[in-house]
């Protein structure tokens, strides 16, 4: 049978059937109002584990695409945003590097507002001296910047640290108050007794220097603050150099001495100003 | 021609002497500096020239010792002259030692280090006593400990001192 024999003898059975199923269809969903027929809920009721499988599949595969294709930028982004984290941490710290010299560099001023005859020199502590036998560190500036041997050093709190000992151009050695070296003339207490602070080997390992050649009938006791003398004209009078943190006496249990406590925190320091002028006190 | 006149074996020899006492000053320096036991830190450099005094000879002891004392006082600023003077003593000291005492061996150099170290902890302790009128307990206290926290350290400077010592390089 050809296809045309074929045609005219089913097309118009099956022509009729579809009409006819159509008609059914229409009628029904207009009663049925919205809610599948038998037939399409029965296609429904298999399409639709079909479609979830389907869906599973189709959503790993993109997925995958996804994490192939979009892997080189989360790389850069990542790489990005290290970098801009970086920077952005670099400038916090400077940040508070420049709070930290701003709070130093404002106690300064108010030293030199107390001190008005003070000329202040501002430098850097670049390496301590690793020696057991001394206690001294190495700062930026030098015979350039207009410093000379002896020169006090002071916090910016107006605490002595100790004095200019070695010079180079632009460098310059500072031996502290604890050093062996060290010899100031202080006031110690309310009365103001003239004393020597001078460096003692002993007490230096833990951090201490020693008050001695007490004046004749004067008494040191302990917390006693002492201040520098200003005699003779190494140093400016009035500056902090400690508290008295203990009174022995020498072994042979005749000359009493004072353990010094240096008001400054030596193994804390930084930065230091140099005082490169000031009045004398006659 | 002219390096027919030169001593290649020895020039080379010393360009590798000069680099070990560069990395012994960085060690010192860097190192050894930052570290405090019991507010005492370890002192390195005297072992050099005691190292290449015994291994090497008495004038590479004493020259080496030279150039090691004048670095040394360069780097601890409260000497004067006194690695100047120590240091060529201690390779000069060392090479004596090696020729008419002890061998070349470790345990040799392990007993003239520690002298070593110790001669040079009480030369620095006599500049504080004799200058600064220093107390002796104190100050044999930190002599004593520089020289054992150095101790250790005689093992890394003896075993490369001895090889290039006895290594030709020509």
């Amino acid at each position: 049978m050809n296809f045309k024999k074929f045609v005219r003898r089913y097309g118009l059975r099956l022509g009729a059937m579809t009409l006819g199923v159509v008609l059914i269809v229409t009628v029904s969903a207009q009663f049925l109002n919205g809610r599948a027929g038998v037939i399409s809920d029965t296609a429904g009721i298999v399409k639709s584990p079909v479609q979830s499988a389907v869906s599973v599949v189709v959503d790993w595969f993109e997925s995958l695409y996804g994490y192939i294709y979009e892997y080189d930028k989360l790389v850069a982004e990542n790489e990005t945003l290290k970098t801009q984290l970086a920077e952005a941490q670099e400038e916090a710290r400077q940040g508070a590097e420049a709070r930290e010299e701003n709070v130093k560099l404002r106690e300064a001023l108010n030293l030199q507002q107390k001190h008005s005859d003070f000329t202040l020199e501002m430098a850097r502590i670049v390496n301590w001296n690793s020696s057991n036998w001394s206690s001294s560190f190495t700062i930026s500036k030098g015979e350039t910047s207009g410093l000379q041997v002896g020169m006090p050093v002071v916090t910016e709190a107006g605490e002595l640290v100790g004095e200019i000992s070695e010079l180079g151009d632009t460098w310059a050695n500072v031996a502290t108050l604890i050093d062996v070296s060290t010899n100031v003339g202080v006031l110690v207490g309310e009365a103001g007794n003239a004393a020597m602070a001078i460096g003692d080997f002993a007490l230096m390992q833990d951090g201490y220097s020693k008050i001695y050649h007490l004046t004749e009938g004067t008494s040191l006791l302990e917390g006693d603050t002492v201040l520098t003398s200003g005699q003779g004209g190494a140093y400016p009078q009035g500056l902090v150099v400690g508290t008295i943190e203990n009174v022995l006496t020498e072994a042979g249990g005749q000359m009493p001495y004072g353990v010094l406590k240096p008001s400054c925190d030596l193994d804390s320091l930084s930065q230091i100003f140099i005082i490169t002028a000031f009045n004398v006190v006659e | 021609m002219y390096l027919d006149i030169i001593d290649l074996d020895k020039l080379r020899r010393s360009i590798l002497y000069a680099l070990m006492l560069i990395a012994v000053m960085a060690v010192q320096e860097l190192i050894l500096s930052r570290i405090s036991i019991f507010g005492v830190r370890a002192m390195i450099m005297p072992l050099f020239p005691i190292a290449v005094g015994m291994l090497q000879g008495g004038a590479w002891g004493m020259v080496f010792g030279l150039l090691c004392g004048i670095l040394c006082d360069a780097m601890f600023s409260e000497t004067l002259v006194l690695f100047t003077i120590v240091m060529p003593a201690l390779g000069f000291a060392a090479t004596a030692a090696e020729r008419f005492l002890v061998t070349k061996r470790l345990t040799a150099y392990f007993a003239v280090g520690a002298a070593g170290l110790f001669a040079t902890a009480l030369a620095q302790a006599l500049r504080v006593f004799v200058l600064y009128d220093g107390e002796l307990l104190p100050m044999l206290r930190v002599a004593v400990l520089q020289t054992a926290y150095s101790l250790p350290f005689i093992f890394a400077m003896y075993f490369p001192c001895r090889a290039l010592a006895e290594r030709s390089l020509d």
